[in-house]
């Protein structure tokens, strides 16, 4: 006899089923397999801190520079690769909408969730890596900094998922998101603090919310850090906005794409 | 029990709506196999997807009763950079089986595809015979009260069309079959009513024959030179 599963029961399968299928199709074919999925992100941060060693600064806004990279360069990293997977996830798993188990939210939402694993393990290996090395680290509050990434993750999620929806109704947004994404990193506080630069300019960049995860996540490793320019309620507020606008986009449109 | 009703299904288009089915009331038989027909771009594999709740009707409403597989066909669900093994091993997960049944079905697959070594490399190295021998095994591993198969044909050797057959026969005790195919003595063998799709309507035949018979005449194919052209269709399934 055929028993019927619960939804809930279903949903979990299909996670696991698409994310072993992720970790497949995306590390599977390479020497060394899945190790791949820690080193890509680790090689990208050395890179940056080879370049901050010759410009022979070791100290950014009291926070020795692997940890400032961990709490800027690196988050944005994975920022910028939420959205890209997701424009992608539709198109990469086109041919598994055939199951009716698996719906289109899965192929984002597995992505999502794979990224956001992995790189909270990066973030942990090159903060526990650079304070075996020797470098200053002190760990002030280990809830602000989880609090940061969790909302930066729901914040890029957001964003992805609205950018996914629309880069499947119109595919030429598949080519001018990257593009915008490219000089955010500049002005997203990701090689300064907000609180070394002038006070017009920190008014305008403050409008982005991406400077309040990183600046946050920054006061969690240290005990002194400046956050009055930048507040959790920003944050939230911001990732709420983007959850909220990628799942109605997404509920209002996925008839549509299942048809393309 | 399949059931629709008030169903439409209409894709939009650069020119207006393309309408596959309007306002269809309609209930499938339980317990009969069911031979779909239709002249390219008439709706088959639209209605497989509806009925498979792939796809959801624009209006209306269908209601399935029991376990519906997935479009069973030679293309869709699987990944030529992954091995049949893995392909496999997917949709198992997807079914939610847990480690043993997996097990079990993975070498079910392996046995009944005949695929041997090639079971472990990726599927784009496969030959078109390996590749469809391979999706009708996949498709027979799992128990469902319908089977949707969508040109899914066996072939091979006579020995795996026998086997084919048996695994069918063995089958049919416990489940029903919605064919779509374009070999006519195939579905006639298999099938006891036809469902034809002409007109964004679908026709209901209690007999096979029947179906056959006003499929030919909306294709304007004279019977006899049906006979001549296809004397000798492979013994598929």
């Amino acid at each position: 006899m055929i028993t019927r599963r619960s939804p809930f029961k279903i949903q979990l399968a299909v996670i696991h089923a698409l994310m072993a299928r992720e970790m497949l199709t995306r590390f599977g074919a390479f020497r060394l397999g899945y190790a791949w999925a820690l080193l890509e992100p680790l090689l990208q941060i050395l890179f940056f801190s080879l370049m901050y060693a010759f410009g022979s600064r070791t100290m950014v806004g009291g926070l020795a520079i692997p940890v400032f990279l961990a709490t800027g360069i690196a988050p944005f990293m994975y920022f910028r690769k939420v959205i890209s997977q997701c424009l992608s996830a539709v198109s990469a798993n086109q041919n598994l909408f055939l199951f009716r188990q698996v719906r289109i939210f899965d192929a984002y939402l597995v992505r999502f969730l794979l990224e956001m694993m992995i790189t909270f393990v990066v973030l942990v290996l090159l903060i526990g890596g650079s304070a075996w090395l020797g470098f200053e680290v002190r760990l002030v509050s280990s809830l602000v900094f989880l609090q940061a990434y969790l909302l930066l993750s729901f914040f890029a999620f957001g964003l992805g998922l609205t950018f996914g929806v629309l880069n499947s109704l119109y595919p030429e947004m598949g080519k001018l998101i990257p593009v915008i994404l490219q000089p955010l990193m500049f002005i997203s506080a990701t090689f300064f603090t907000i609180n070394d630069m002038p006070a017009s300019v920190q008014n305008i960049l403050l409008w982005n919310p991406l400077i309040h995860a990183f600046e946050l996540m920054r006061s969690a490793f240290s005990s002194g850090y400046n956050t009055s320019l930048v507040s959790f309620e920003y944050l939230g507020l911001c990732t709420l906005i983007a959850t909220t606008l990628g799942m109605l986009m997404y509920r209002a449109n996925w008839r549509k794409m299942l048809q393309k | 029990m399949i059931s629709l009703q008030n169903v439409t299904k209409y894709f939009p288009g650069k020119y207006g709506r393309h309408y596959v089915l309007r306002d269809v009331t309609l209930d499938l038989p339980l317990d009969k196999n069911i031979g779909v027909f239709g002249i390219n771009g008439s709706g088959k594999s639209t209605l497989m997807n509806l009925l498979a709740g792939v796809d959801t009707p624009n209006k209306g409403k269908i209601t399935v009763k029991g376990n519906i597989s997935w479009p069973l066909g030679l293309g869709g669900g699987y990944q030529g950079s992954m091995t049949g093994r893995q392909n496999a091993e997917f949709i198992c997960r997807v079914y939610g089986k847990s480690k043993s049944e997996i097990r079990d079905r993975l070498a079910f697959i392996k046995e009944f595809s005949e695929l041997d070594k090639h079971f472990e490399m990726p599927l784009k190295s496969y030959s078109s015979g390996m590749r469809s021998k391979f999706s009708f095994a996949v498709s027979m591993a799992f128990d469902f009260d319908y089977y949707l198969i969508d040109e899914l044909t066996a072939v091979g050797d006579a020995r795996f069309k026998e086997k084919c057959k048996k695994i069918f026969d063995e089958k049919k005790g416990r489940a029903n079959f919605l064919f779509v195919s374009h070999n006519m003595n195939e579905l006639k063998r298999q099938c006891d009513v036809g469902l034809f799709i002409k007109d964004e309507k679908l026709h209901i035949f209690d007999s096979i024959d029947e179906a056959i018979s006003a499929y030919n005449q909306a294709n304007q194919i004279p019977a006899q030179v049906v006979g001549t052209i296809t004397p000798k269709q492979p013994a598929a399934i």
